[in-house]
């Protein structure tokens, strides 16, 4: 039967043949939300009337015999640093409090013309700094496979409610692998589209030069309509390629024969859990069953990556948040008798201690005296990185690496640690810094906890790398074999 | 390099923000760890590479310039303070 448990895919057949109205999946998917959103907090804001309401006249369309768009119906939630136009966008911070954003990013304009139904606006990191949702000015969200874990981050809001089955599809935000690790750490698809494929205008901006928007999905199907909804040329982001888009969704083909696969040694040595890597080696194993080849390769730079995003990363940040001042939105501290300490005791009441952290390591390392020290040697170190990456895709189709050197932590397991957080990022972090186009895909459980299998591609290599997810969902059929427990605890 | 306890107070003044006593205890120890780990970029020769500031070029798209109607940007709603038409912040000087 076809219920918010199935596919965007399959809903999308379903409300077409009219075998299944759209009022009563969005009516079945609230019911089980109210049941798991305790236990796994997904969500900073809901919208079940405006859902309810728009339900209706879906049906009526339907009903009348309209064509209406693929993903006309489908339950969609988007992370809390993408604006909705109208809905408060508050990135998990109290800075942003009382902020009302004017106008929907171009991704929010692209779904809603799709005619999805937005459930809500899911929770992070505040600005999308963490990879856990611990740094949530409001609350932590839970792993929906074991709820003494985190759900990864920044967007572990829009991993878990897909993971959970609060939302059918969910749209993130990734800087250093926001939407692949908590995918990883949730069971679920999640995609960073090549730079410059999805419009960041109307994403609150963390790092410029890295952040890309893109979907969480129970399949690779799913992930491939978003990614045709969402992508393609806007002229109100200056980083936009002005490549034309492609038909991701319809022009999906399964791949997985004379495939040639590097999987870089510097991410599958020592620095991997075991239980993780023989997941891997179990996929890579299959492809290979199945006519790819799989060998390793050194990509030396790739080593240094996480060192030159932590860099790169808070040098952006702090520029960028500089415009939280309390002056045109958001929070002001009303104590203050001058404008410098407005600024002063205005950032100070409303950011978080990673954010302040953060835009401390920032402004330190574009500060006189230790610019090129850092920052200018970062730069150059990216250059060898796209180098290296560039070089391998002349020999290899496909990168592939687990997405996380480990399964979902545990609650607040690095806390007292930031940089062992950071380091959890060094196999998803090398693609932000390229550029590149990349997919997490469950491939295993370890401690009875999912494992991701993350495939890079080419720049533009988009279609490419949705063609070899599929191709190993086909193999695999890791949608039916990995669902979460909150997934399945509704009847 | 060295990181000490003027630099963090000179920074935090640089970026604008107010840090309590007891987070900078807690952040000096973490920002001295995170740039001593920063130091191992230094193992790679970087002499002859050419800086990146993003990826791949980016060919920096211009609109063209016509006048589009402007959306209502909510300025007094959104406003910690606002008094004809401006924004009330407080004296300079």
């Amino acid at each position: 039967m076809t219920t918010w448990r199935s596919s965007a895919v399959e809903l999308g057949k379903a409300f077409r043949n009219r075998s299944v109205k759209v009022a009563d999946v969005v009516t079945s998917l609230w019911l089980h939300h109210d049941q798991v959103e305790p236990s796994v907090k997904s969500y900073l804001t809901t919208f079940q009337s405006e859902t309810m309401a728009q339900a209706q006249v879906l049906d009526a369309q339907f009903d009348r015999g309209e064509t209406l768009p693929l993903l006309a119906g489908i339950p969609i939630a988007i992370k809390d640093n993408i604006h909705v136009q109208g809905v408060p966008t508050t990135c998990a911070s109290q800075i942003l409090k009382g902020f009302i954003p004017p106008f929907n990013a171009t991704v929010t304009d692209r779904l809603q013309a799709q005619q999805v139904i937005v459930t809500g606006k899911t929770n992070l990191d505040e600005f999308a700094m963490g990879s856990s949702t611990e740094n949530s000015s409001f609350h932590t969200s839970l792993n929906p496979w074991d709820t003494s874990r985190v759900p990864g981050g920044s967007s572990g809001g829009s991993a878990a409610a897909v993971a959970a089955g609060q939302a059918v599809v969910s749209l993130g935000s990734d800087t250093g692998g926001s939407i692949r690790q908590p995918a990883a750490f949730c069971g679920v698809v999640g995609m960073k589209p090549t730079y410059g494929r999805v419009s960041r205008y109307g994403l609150v901006a963390f790092a410029s030069s890295l952040d890309q928007i893109g979907p969480f999905s129970r399949t690779v199907e799913d992930a491939a309509l978003v990614l045709e909804a969402i992508s393609g040329f806007d002229a109100h982001d200056a980083t936009s390629s002005p490549r034309l888009s492609e038909s991701y969704y319809s022009s999906l083909k399964p791949t997985v024969a004379g495939l040639k696969i590097g999987v870089p040694k510097e991410l599958f040595g020592s620095e991997i859990d075991p239980g993780v890597k023989a997941q891997v080696v179990a996929a890579l194993d299959l492809l290979k069953a199945n006519g790819a080849t799989w060998e390793e390769i050194a990509m030396p730079s790739l080593k240094e990556a996480v060192t030159t995003y932590y860099i790169i990363a808070p040098a952006e940040a702090s520029a960028n948040l500089s415009r939280f001042d309390g002056v045109r939105y958001g929070y002001r501290d009303g104590g203050a008798d001058n404008l410098r300490d407005m600024f002063r005791q205005s950032r100070g009441g409303g950011f978080g201690p990673e954010v302040k952290r953060r835009i401390i390591i920032g402004t330190y390392v574009l500060s006189s005296g230790y610019y090129d020290a850092y920052y200018t040697k970062a730069q150059k170190l990216r250059s060898l990185i796209v180098r290296d990456f560039a070089h391998a895709f002349q020999k290899y189709d496909v990168i592939m690496t687990p997405t996380t050197p480990s399964v979902a932590f545990k609650l607040g397991e690095h806390e007292a640690n930031p940089l062992a957080m950071y380091l959890a990022d060094i196999a998803t972090i090398p693609v932000n810094m390229a550029g590149l186009p990349a997919i997490s895909v469950p491939c295993g459980l370890d401690q009875g906890l999912p494992v991701g299998l993350q495939i890079i591609g080419p720049a533009f290599g988009d279609q490419q790398i949705l063609n070899v997810a599929a191709g190993f969902q086909e193999l695999s059929q890791f949608p039916t074999r990995f669902q979460s427990p909150l997934m399945r605890s509704t009847q | 390099m060295t990181f000490s306890k003027s630099d963090l107070d000179h920074i935090i003044q640089l970026a604008h923000l107010d840090v309590s006593t007891a987070l900078k205890e807690k952040f000096l120890p973490q920002i001295q760890s995170i740039l001593t780990h920063m130091e191992s970029i230094n193992q790679f020769d970087l002499t002859h590479v050419a800086p990146a500031a993003t990826a791949f070029s980016v060919d920096m798209v211009l609109r063209d310039d016509v006048v589009v109607p402007q959306p209502d940007l909510l300025l007094a709603t959104n406003a910690p303070a606002w008094a004809d038409h401006s924004f009330v912040v407080p004296r300079i000087l």
